[in-house]
């Protein structure tokens, strides 16, 4: 497994308090993205059933990823593990953020308008995500989270078919309270863990 | 005899499909270092009822050869021919070889072995040969798709891989199956040196584009221009309707295919021309006619993969998802018409 940037595993927060906010997305997940050697059939991150092998991806739980705390998905059989968007809602809780960080990929290179819900009302913005199957080239000022050697086909374990999940982050507008996240019907998007990251309080640096 | 070309490199990129990559080491080779100014003119609707359009080679537009269709400002002629024969078909690209030019050929990948659909999967696909050794019983040939491939491939497999019925024999062969490979390659010609691309014939791409997007069909089989869009949104709701009956998956495929061939590389690449262009005419207009046409791209990316999850699946929610999609395309594109209007008035 080939990582970029990701650290030794800190608590969220730590000695700066709290600092990241880290949403469950368990509950929105409806795709299965990865699969293991012994069992390529689980699993489909896209139509055709390819799938990111399980061996090249962190341990669920805990990671940190380019200095930013996630939550990795379980890599189970038969378990969703991403959420493609097609229009879910993500509470968020009430404050103000700095940004918005993600681990995922598209199918293809693909970008769309999410929604910020603040406070005042909501705001649309783009978010783009680099294609997870080329085995490389940002697009979007991504940087590469985890990088595979092979690709799970339902038949085979590919070689020389690196697949990439992506860091991505947009920053927030830090004057306004956001409440809520919602994405946009695109489904060649997933996302598979997602943390905000608090405004920095006035008077600090951050 | 051998025979292996210097300087054909391979081209790719992520959301165009193979017809561009291919034709990307093509125009390199020849001498061509913006492959948008080159493959990213043609900006327009067609959509014909019945058109074959399970090739990845496939590009219908109201042309009679690829080259007009697809790139017909620059002097270069294409078209696809077909030779039933293997024999005949080999010594044709040998011919071309023994001239010094590489050629595009169509496979099928179940037969080659750098491919993972290799004895698994039938599709079609598009390689470049740039090399023979007969003695050795090789071509050398390039695959720009990942895993990317570029050296030798047996002759025999070649030959299979060119006279391939490239049958549909499980529910995994979607999309590009069902149509037999039938030798086909690329007759293209290229100019001695490639043509500079001024403000005059930028100015002209961009006028002709307009009235390529203006384009009203009376023909109800055929939809051309927005008014083709956004009727493609129309026909997306009837496909919503009749999700549940014969034919309906097999219809959602055919409109995959097309997107992915005949929509994602003109929107992506026309992008990146307006892109090139804005800078060589200084003017912001078609720098922001180049956003909406790239978001646009990413827009035909999402269709794709959703019409292509909902022939597998639940069409009738999907379909008419998409359709509201491509409806909001056409307004996108409508956009860049706008702003690009005020540029050639």
């Amino acid at each position: 497994m080939r990582r970029g940037g990701v650290g030794a595993m800190k608590r969220p927060g730590g000695a700066s308090g709290d600092r990241f906010v880290i949403l469950d997305l368990e509950p929105h997940f409806n795709n299965d993205g990865v699969s293991w050697a012994r069992n390529l059939v689980d699993g489909g991150f896209n139509v055709w059933g390819i799938s990111y092998p399980a061996e090249a991806l962190p341990a669920a739980g805990s990671v940190v990823v380019w200095d930013v705390p996630f939550v990795f998905p379980s890599k189970d059989d038969g378990r969703p593990n991403n959420m493609a968007m097609e229009g879910q809602r993500l509470p968020v809780p009430p404050g103000r953020y700095r940004w918005l960080n993600l681990l995922g990929a598209s199918e293809n290179r693909c970008e769309d308008l999410i929604t910020l819900v603040h406070a005042g009302g909501p705001e649309k913005v783009f978010l783009g995500l680099a294609d997870w199957w080329t085995g490389g080239t940002p697009y979007f000022g991504e940087r590469v989270a985890f990088r595979s050697e092979t690709a799970h086909y339902p038949s085979h374990v590919q070689e020389r078919m690196p697949l990439t999940l992506w860091f991505q982050r947009l920053r927030l507008d830090e004057s306004r309270a956001l409440k809520a996240i919602a994405w946009p019907d695109n489904p060649a998007m997933h996302v598979f863990s997602l943390t905000l990251t608090r405004a920095v309080a006035a008077g600090r640096k951050g | 005899m051998r025979i292996v070309l210097d300087g054909v490199s391979l081209y790719y990129h992520e959301v165009a499909s193979a017809l561009y990559y291919v034709l990307g080491s093509l125009y390199r080779y020849h001498g061509y270092r913006q492959l948008e100014l080159a493959l990213g003119t043609v900006w327009d609707f067609y959509f014909r009822d019945g058109e074959p359009v399970r090739f990845e080679y496939c590009f219908p537009g109201p042309g009679a050869t690829l080259a007009q269709n697809l790139f017909p400002y620059h002097g270069v002629e294409a078209a696809w021919r077909t030779e039933s024969d293997p024999d005949a078909a080999w010594r044709t690209v040998r011919d071309r070889l023994d001239r010094g030019e590489p050629v595009v050929v169509a496979v099928d990948n179940f037969y080659l072995p750098f491919r993972p659909a290799y004895q698994d999967v039938h599709t079609n696909h598009l390689l470049v040969v740039y090399g023979y050794d007969e003695e050795a019983g090789l071509a050398y040939v390039l695959d720009a798709t990942p895993p990317a491939y570029k050296g030798p491939l047996k002759l025999d497999e070649l030959a299979q891989a060119r006279s391939s019925r490239n049958p549909r024999e499980s529910d995994r062969h979607m999309f590009f199956t069902q149509t037999p490979i039938a030798g086909r390659w690329l007759d293209a010609s290229f100019p001695a040196a490639p043509r500079e691309v001024d403000e005059p014939l930028l100015r002209r791409v961009i006028a002709d584009n307009l009235k390529r997007m203006a384009m009203v069909s009376q023909d109800d089989g055929l939809l051309l221009g927005l008014a083709g869009m956004r009727a493609l949104g129309g026909r997306l709701r009837g496909l919503a309707r009749r999700a549940g009956e014969e034919g309906a998956a097999r219809e959602a495929e055919d409109l995959t295919a097309f997107i992915f061939g005949r929509m994602l590389g003109t929107r992506a690449f026309h992008a990146d021309f307006l892109y090139s262009a804005a800078c060589i005419l200084g003017d912001p207009r078609v720098r922001r006619a180049a956003r909406d046409l790239e978001i646009a791209a990413h827009g035909w990316v999402a269709t794709r993969i959703m019409l292509g999850k909902g022939s597998q699946g639940d069409l009738a929610d999907m379909a008419s998802r998409v359709a509201r999609r491509v409806l909001g395309i056409a307004d996108r594109e409508e956009s860049a018409c706008e702003q690009l209007a005020a540029v050639v008035d």
